[in-house]
């Protein structure tokens, strides 16, 4: 008979509850024996309040009930993400959970659009993609199982309180036998013949040992980085901000399915409506802003009252070298950071648990106490990619701009980008070629709806799409803008379907609620 | 948007020439690009027989190929799936077919249960959990149907192609897309 496994979790925020509820969750008592320290007098950073859609795989895959866990984070659904003054003042794109139309004999949906622009017909791309319709006009339905129905273009993600959030995955993780201790780790003892991670020494004094430490200790990563030095490294070359400003409001209008990014003079604001108040942030670089300026800024913009004072952050973007280093695994922010720009903070962290089960699934997890140096590589390998694939992305937003209003966006707009950017903008502008994957985010309806989003026009398309009779053409786009739109206009206002699916518990005091 | 290229030479013999020379044609008439073969014959490596990948479908589509009109008049037959036999020692045998095997459970891949199976001692051939793969063994065969999700549409098909027939086939449809010889 194996021994279980002996999980050690660092820190209690969302990666660490998230990390604690999926291995609960999926391994049997009999194959983990899983302990989770936080300290109670430690906040937990919390500002990733919005999803992207495959946080409904994991909520699956763990057995989350969704109405349940949105009633009880105050959540609101979410269509996409708009970005206002991202290439020129006055800019407002959906980057939608969804396609645009579809394929026509075997040819991308957009270069059938190029065609009919080019043709003297031009549409807004945006007539074209369900959720976007629907997030302009605030409505939400579930979309359909009937992949012949318009209602299965789309897919939806969440926008919810973190704090909340963390709590409701710690109730579902106690109920499944995690440990919590509430405790600060004061030292962390390494094995001497090799430099594992043999034990952490909480302020009680006490001892906790383990075969498997997950840090999610946040920023300065108590075990990945102070204790091993696995080293981290930085893109704030092509990611310049380094700060943020959070602060709560009041909702005022009707609750938007959508998160929105505002490109500012030194940075960029997200607002993100849940059930209960508005979460609003100033993204920035220190370089271009003061702190106080910042705080200042996001304060008179907001839409409501505020609900608290600005809560500092700060943040270098960029990755642990190695997030499995020896037997720790470094998780959320202690593996690395990318700003929530396209919500990929909760992606990040979920993508490192169901690739860590995957591996420890496959295999026996320790042998001879050790972990196979193959598998941990492949692990990194993966966590790489995904880091790497989320980094490009954002690097666009930034550097697909034509202001020249304020210092960060002349630096953005004439920086030197990655490589693997270069080739996808180049190959986008020439032959109207989205470079697809099938490994990490982003699918092509993402990268199309930044492409067309920020002005960055293809010269040519995709030759196959001329096959087609011009009148055809015409028809064919027709009927999509008429279902897209007779679809939505039918669909429930947001709001009303909040209210009949997910009404949330009014919040009550304590670490959740935040005032 | 302007068409700098106006004609296109596709140089050689066989299948792969008129496939190369029919595509093009299909793809660029509109803009009146002119696709000509020099037909130099059929190349003296090139095969007898030719299995393909399912792949080739979507080739078929994009040329217009019926696919019953291409069986009947080139005696294909389809391919569910190619036999590795040998490659194991004498006696050995497996198929690579062209469908899923088993699907995922709880979110996991199903091979990883088959090797947790043989782990515990439990060897068992991955071709039980593929339809392809059985109806292969069975020489039987039907084309995918259903919904996505549906057993009877976890697999796909490629074709065997005598060389000389599907070239001639190929030569004769790209004829008719107005590729000139």
């Amino acid at each position: 008979v194996r021994q279980p496994l002996k999980i050690v979790i660092v820190g209690g925020g969302t990666a660490g509850w998230m990390t604690a509820a999926a291995f609960a969750s999926v391994l049997r008592p009999e194959q983990r024996q899983i302990r989770l320290i936080e300290s109670s007098e430690i906040g937990i950073v919390g500002v990733g309040e919005a999803t992207l859609p495959h946080i409904r795989f994991f909520n699956r895959r763990i057995g989350i009930d969704e109405p349940d866990l949105m009633a009880k984070t105050q959540a609101t659904f979410k269509l996409g993400i708009e970005f206002v003054n991202w290439a020129r003042v006055g800019d407002s794109y959906i980057h939608p959970f969804g396609a645009y139309g579809s394929k026509i004999a075997g040819v991308p949906f957009h270069n059938y659009w190029l065609r009919q622009e080019a043709e003297g017909a031009p549409t807004p791309i945006e007539d074209y993609s369900l959720p976007i319709v629907a997030s302009r006009m605030n409505r939400f339905a579930l979309p359909s199982e009937d992949m012949t129905s318009v209602m299965s273009t789309f897919g939806y993600a969440f926008q919810f309180d973190a704090s909340l959030y963390a709590r409701y995955l710690r109730g579902f993780a106690e109920e499944r036998g995690v440990q919590r201790t509430d405790a600060k780790i004061v030292d962390v003892k390494l094995r001497a013949e090799d430099g594992w991670v043999e034990s952490v020494k909480l302020d009680s004094g006490e001892m906790v040992s383990g075969d498997l430490f997950i840090d999610c200790s946040g920023f300065r990563g108590l075990l990945i980085e102070s204790a091993l030095k696995t080293g981290y490294d930085e893109w704030t070359r092509w990611l310049p901000c380094d700060r943020a400003m959070a602060v709560p409001c009041e909702n005022t209008g009707p609750l938007t399915p959508y998160t929105r990014a505002t490109a500012r003079e030194a940075g960029w604001q997200w607002r993100i409506p849940l059930q209960h108040r508005m979460g609003n942030g100033y993204v920035y670089s220190s370089n271009f802003i003061s702190d106080d300026e910042a705080a200042a800024k996001l304060l008179s913009r907001l839409e409501g009252k505020a609900l608290a004072d600005p809560r500092p952050l700060r943040f270098t973007a960029g990755r642990r070298r190695k997030t499995w280093n020896r037997n720790v695994i470094a998780i959320g922010l202690a593996g690395g950071f990318l700003e929530p720009l396209e919500s990929t903070s909760i992606y990040l962290i979920q993508i490192a648990i169901t690739t860590l089960l995957d591996y420890l699934t496959d295999r026996p997890a320790t042998d001879g106490n050790k972990f196979d140096p193959r598998i941990v590589a492949a692990y990194n390998r993966w966590i790489e990619m995904e880091y790497d694939r989320v980094r490009d992305f954002l690097i666009l937003h930034y550097h697909a701009t034509e202001r020249d209003d304020a210092p960060i966006w002349n630096y953005c707009r004439t920086m030197d980008v990655p490589d693997s950017l270069k080739h996808k903008m180049e190959l986008f502008r020439r032959r109207a070629r989205v470079v697809t994957y099938k490994d990490g985010l982003f699918l092509e309806p993402s990268w199309l709806a930044v492409y067309f989003g920020q002005r960055v026009m293809p010269t040519a398309w995709d030759p196959l799409a001329d096959a087609l009779d011009g009148a055809e053409l015409q028809r064919q786009l027709q009927s999509v803008r008429e279902q897209v739109q007779s679809t939505v206009v039918r669909m429930p206002t947001h709001e009303e379907f909040l209210a009949r699916y997910c009404p949330a518990i009014p919040p009550t005091s304590g670490p959740g609620a935040r005032a | 948007m302007t068409a700098t290229i106006t004609r296109v030479i596709v140089v050689g013999g066989g299948s792969v020439a008129w496939l190369a020379a029919a595509g093009l044609r299909r793809a660029f008439r509109k803009r009146g690009v002119d696709v000509l073969v020099v037909d130099t014959g059929l190349p003296s490596d090139a095969p007898v027989g030719r299995w393909t990948l399912p792949s080739q479908r979507g080739m078929h589509g994009l040329l217009g190929i019926p696919e019953a009109d291409l069986f009947r008049r080139t005696g294909a037959t389809f391919k569910l799936a190619t036999e590795h036999v040998g490659w194991q020692g004498d006696g050995s045998h497996f198929l690579h077919a062209h469908g899923d095997i088993g699907t995922d459970i709880a979110g996991t891949p199903f091979y990883k249960y088959l090797v947790l199976q043989a782990i515990n001692g439990r060897v068992d051939s991955p071709e039980n959990y593929s339809l392809a793969a059985v109806a292969a063994r069975t020489g039987r065969f039907a084309r995918p149907m259903g919904d996505e999700k549906a057993l009877t549409s976890s697999f796909t098909y490629g074709f065997h192609l005598d060389d000389a027939a599907y070239g001639a086939y190929l030569a004769a449809h790209a004829a008719q897309l107005g590729v000139g010889a």
